[in-house]
C-alpha cells in the first residue's frame, strides 16, 4: 500500500507540481504547433509511449554507468542513442507491419521523439535517482501532464480567437502570456520553486 | 406622449452590465466601511489608490488601442475595490499599485478588454503580487491597530488562523470574534457576517447565480467536515476552515465573476465543486497557507473546456430526447 | 499598390532578417524553453549562447552537406546525434564562465542537443542551402537567440536578484518572483508583442512611403475614387 502510494505521489508530482510545461517550460516549442484535437491526441500518445519506454531503459543505463568516472559526459550521448533506437525501432515496425498507421503518424513521429520533453524526462529521472517503477510512473506522468497542458492551451486559444486582442498580441504573444498566467496559478498552488 | 431619453439598446429589462457592477460596488463599499472600522484610514487609502490605478490604467489602455472610453463601464472599479480587500492592511503601496497594473493591463486589456478576459483580473493581480512579495502578503496586523498611511512602521504582524491550521494546531480565536471580524486576516475577508449578508443580497438581486458560491463553499464545507485537519468536532472544523483565510471572500466575489465563469447553470455547479475541492486540497498539501484564489485562477482556464463539454452533452441530450 | 520599396527592403535584409525582423525566438517561437526557463542570470545567457553556437553551426553545415541524400525519416536522428556529441564539447567550452555554472544551468545545457532551432530549420530549410549559406544561417540564428537571451536575463537578474554577472548592485526594486518561469513566460510574451509591433511598424513605413493613404482631398485632378 505504501508502495502504491509512493508511485501515486510521483505520478501526481510529475502531472501537477512539476508539470513539464508550466514549471520548467520544457515543451514550449511543441505546444504552439499542434492546433487540432486530433493532432494533439496523436502527439501526446506518441510522446507518452516514448517517455515511458525510454524512462525504463534509462534506469538500466544509469545502473551501467554507476561506477564509471565522468559519467555526466557520456550520459547525454547514451540517452540520445537510447531514444534513437526506440525511434528507429518504432519506424521500422510501423513501416513493415502497419503502413497505414505510418501515414498518420509519420510526420509527427520525429518531432514527438526528439523534443525537450523526452530528453528532459530522462535527465530528471537520472538526477532524482528514481527506481524502476517510480521512473515509469514519472514518465507517464510527464506525458499526461503535457497532454493536459496541450488541451488547456487548445481550449484557451479557441476562446481567444473570438476576442478582440490588440494586433501586436495576436498569435504567439498572447499564447505565451496565457501559459504564463496558468504557470502563475500552478506556482501559487504548489508554492515553491523547483530546482532545475 | 411620454418620451424618455435613455441610451441604446432600449431594453426594458432592469438588469444590465452596469447594474451588475454597481451592485457589487455597493456591497464592496460596505466591506470597506467595516475595514475602516477595524484598521482606520489605511483601508480607505489603499482602496482609493487601487481604484485610481485600475481605472486610469483601463482608460489609458483603451485609448492606446484606439477605442472610445466607455464611462458607463465600472468593471475596473470593481477590480480596484477587490484587490486591497485581499491584502493585509497597511501593505506597501507598491504592492497594491503593481497588482492593479498587472490585473488591468495584462490580465484584462491584453486579452481583449471588458467581457473578453479569460482570467479574473483580481485573481491574476493578487497572484502576481503574491509571487513578487511572498513574505508580505500573508502577514496581517492585528485589528484596531491604527497604522499611519504614508510612513513605514514596525507594527506587530501576525499570521492568520489559516497558518495555524496548516501546521495542525487549533487557531486561538474565539468563534464569535471570528464572526464579527475581530481577528488578523486580509482586510476585507475577516468580516464573516457582513460577507454572508452581502452574499444574500447579491443572490436576491440576481447579480450572481446561486450555483457558484453555494457549490464552492458547500464543497469546501463538506471537505472540512469529512477530512478535518484539527481534532475538534467536525462542525467546528468546518467553521474554522471556512472562516480562516479568504475562502468566503473568494467564494462570494472572485469566483462569481460573470465573464470568467462557465455559462450554463449546470456547468457552474461543476466548476464550483472542482474549484472548492482544489482549494481545500492545496490548502492542506500546497505551499501557501490559503490557495483558494490560485485555485480559482486555475479553474478560470478550465471554464472554456467545461463550456465545450457541456454544450456537447446538452446537444446530445436534446437530440436524444427528440429521437425518443 | 506600389510594392517595389517593400520588396527591395525584404530582399536587402534577407540574410539578417532572423535577427530582428523575424526573430527566431520571438516571432517563430523556436528554442523557447531556454529563453524562458534558463534565463535567470547573465552567466546562463552567455553560456547558453556560446553553447548553442557550438552545437548549431557545425550541425547546420553537416546538414547542408548531407542535403537530401538521407531519407526523410533519418535526417533528425543524424542531426541530433551529432548535436549531442557537440554538447559534450560545449560543456568544456562553457566551464570557464563561472564556478557553479552547471548548477544553475541544470538540465538545459544537455537539452541543447534537441533545440528546435536545429530541428525545425535543419529539417525544412537547410538541406536546400549550400555550405556558406548554412553557416551564415547558423551564425545569424545564434546571434538572434543571444540577443533575446541577454535582454531577458538582464531584466530578470536585475529585478529578481539585484545582481549583474553575479556581482550585487544597488537596484531599488527586488522581486524574488522574477526568477520563476511564470514571469519568464509573461516577459517573453510582452517582448514577442513588441517584436511584432516593431516589424509591422517597419513594413508599414516602407509601404506608406510609396502608397500614402488616399482621401478625397488628396486625389489628383481627374482621378475618380
Amino acid at each position: 500500500m505504501d508502495f502504491l502510494y509512493q508511485i501515486l505521489v510521483v505520478f501526481v508530482t510529475a502531472l501537477v507540481a512539476e508539470n513539464a510545461l508550466f514549471a520548467r517550460s520544457l515543451g514550449a516549442g511543441e505546444i504552439l504547433n499542434y492546433r487540432r484535437p486530433k493532432q494533439i491526441l496523436l502527439f501526446s500518445a506518441v510522446l507518452i509511449v516514448v517517455t515511458t519506454l525510454s524512462s525504463v531503459l534509462t534506469v538500466f543505463i544509469n545502473l551501467a554507468l554507476a561506477e564509471v568516472q565522468n559519467a555526466y559526459l557520456f550520459r547525454p550521448i547514451l540517452f540520445i542513442i537510447c531514444i534513437t533506437i526506440i525511434y528507429v525501432a518504432a519506424y521500422l515496425i510501423l513501416h513493415f507491419f502497419f503502413p497505414k498507421l505510418l501515414s498518420f503518424v509519420g510526420g509527427i513521429l520525429p518531432y514527438a521523439t526528439y523534443n525537450c520533453l523526452s530528453i528532459g524526462t530522462l535527465l530528471l529521472i537520472s538526477s532524482k535517482r528514481l527506481s524502476l517503477i517510480e521512473s515509469w510512473s514519472f514518465g507517464i506522468g510527464t506525458g499526461m501532464g503535457f497532454m493536459a497542458a496541450l488541451l488547456l492551451v487548445y481550449v484557451g486559444r479557441r476562446k481567444l480567437t473570438l476576442s478582440n486582442i490588440p494586433k501586436s498580441f495576436k498569435g504567439l504573444p498572447i499564447t505565451l502570456i496565457y501559459i504564463g498566467l496558468l504557470s502563475l496559478a500552478i506556482y501559487g498552488l504548489v508554492g515553491h520553486q523547483l530546482p532545475s | 406622449m411620454k418620451l424618455k431619453a435613455s441610451y441604446a439598446p432600449h431594453i426594458r429589462y432592469s438588469e444590465n452590465a452596469q447594474t451588475l457592477m454597481d451592485d457589487t460596488v455597493i456591497v464592496l463599499a460596505v466591506l470597506y466601511v467595516m475595514a475602516f472600522f477595524y484598521y482606520g484610514v489605511v483601508a480607505l487609502h489603499a482602496g482609493l489608490v487601487s481604484i485610481l490605478t485600475c481605472y486610469l490604467a483601463d482608460c489609458i489602455c483603451t485609448k492606446l488601442r484606439g477605442q472610445k472610453i466607455n464611462f458607463r463601464d465600472h468593471s475596473a472599479i470593481v477590480t480596484g475595490m477587490i484587490l486591497p480587500l485581499l491584502m493585509p492592511a497597511g501593505i506597501h503601496m507598491v504592492a497594491i499599485i503593481s497588482a492593479g497594473l498587472f490585473a488591468i493591463v495584462i490580465a484584462k486589456q491584453v486579452f481583449g478588454g471588458v467581457g473578453q478576459n479569460i482570467f479574473n483580473p483580481a485573481a491574476a493581480g493578487f497572484a502576481f503580487t503574491a509571487l513578487c512579495f511572498p513574505g508580505q502578503m500573508f502577514s496581517y496586523p492585528m485589528p484596531f491597530d491604527r497604522l499611519p498611511i504614508l510612513t513605514e512602521t514596525a507594527s506587530k504582524l501576525v499570521r492568520g488562523p489559516a497558518y495555524a491550521l496548516k501546521f495542525g494546531s487549533i487557531p486561538t480565536n474565539d468563534l464569535v470574534d471570528m464572526l464579527l471580524g475581530n481577528f488578523a486576516g486580509p482586510m476585507g475577508a475577516t468580516n464573516i457576517l457582513v460577507i454572508l449578508a452581502c452574499l444574500l443580497f447579491l443572490i436576491f438581486r440576481k447579480t450572481v447565480r446561486w450555483q457558484l458560491p453555494v457549490s464552492f463553499l458547500g464543497t469546501a464545507a463538506l471537505y472540512a467536515f469529512f477530512f478535518p485537519r484539527i481534532s475538534l468536532s467536525p462542525l467546528q472544523s468546518v467553521a474554522y476552515e471556512l472562516m480562516s483565510g479568504m475562502v468566503l471572500f473568494v467564494g462570494v466575489f472572485v469566483i462569481t465573476d460573470p465573464v470568467t465563469s462557465p455559462k450554463r447553470d449546470s456547468s457552474k455547479l461543476l466548476y464550483g465543486i472542482v474549484a472548492g475541492l482544489m482549494a481545500m486540497l492545496f490548502r492542506q498539501y500546497g505551499g501557501f497557507e490559503d490557495s483558494s484564489i490560485f485555485a480559482v485562477l486555475l479553474m478560470n482556464a478550465f471554464a472554456p473546456l467545461i463550456d465545450l463539454i457541456s454544450e456537447y452533452i446538452h446537444k446530445a441530450v436534446r437530440k436524444g430526447g427528440r429521437a425518443v | 499598390m506600389k510594392l517595389k520599396r517593400v520588396r527591395r527592403y525584404r530582399y536587402a535584409t534577407r540574410y539578417i532578417r532572423p535577427i530582428l525582423g523575424n526573430n527566431v525566438v520571438l516571432s517563430a517561437g523556436l528554442a523557447l524553453p531556454f529563453v524562458i526557463g534558463a534565463s535567470t542570470s547573465m552567466n546562463n545567457a552567455l553560456a547558453l549562447t556560446i553553447a548553442i553556437g557550438i552545437v548549431n553551426i557545425p550541425t547546420m553545415i553537416f546538414a547542408s552537406l548531407l542535403g537530401k541524400k538521407i531519407p526523410q525519416w533519418l535526417r533528425l536522428p543524424c542531426y541530433v546525434l551529432l548535436a549531442s556529441a557537440l554538447v559534450v564539447v560545449s560543456r568544456f567550452a562553457v566551464s570557464w564562465i563561472a564556478p557553479n555554472i552547471f548548477d544553475s544551468l541544470g538540465i538545459y545545457l544537455t537539452l541543447l542537443a534537441v533545440n528546435t532551432i536545429l530541428l525545425v530549420r535543419g529539417k525544412q530549410v537547410i538541406p536546400q542551402y549550400n555550405f556558406y549559406r548554412a553557416a551564415l544561417d547558423g551564425v545569424v540564428t545564434t546571434v538572434s537567440f543571444g540577443i533575446v537571451m541577454f535582454v531577458v536575463s538582464l531584466c530578470r537578474e536585475l529585478v529578481g536578484n539585484n545582481t549583474l554577472w553575479g556581482d550585487a548592485i544597488n537596484f531599488p526594486i527586488k522581486l524574488p518572483g522574477a526568477l520563476l518561469p511564470a514571469f519568464g513566460f509573461i516577459l517573453v510574451g510582452l517582448l514577442a508583442a513588441w517584436a511584432k509591433f516593431f516589424r509591422r511598424l517597419v513594413i508599414r513605413y516602407n509601404l506608406r512611403k510609396d502608397n500614402p493613404p488616399r482621401t478625397a482631398a488628396k486625389l489628383p485632378e481627374g482621378e475618380v475614387e
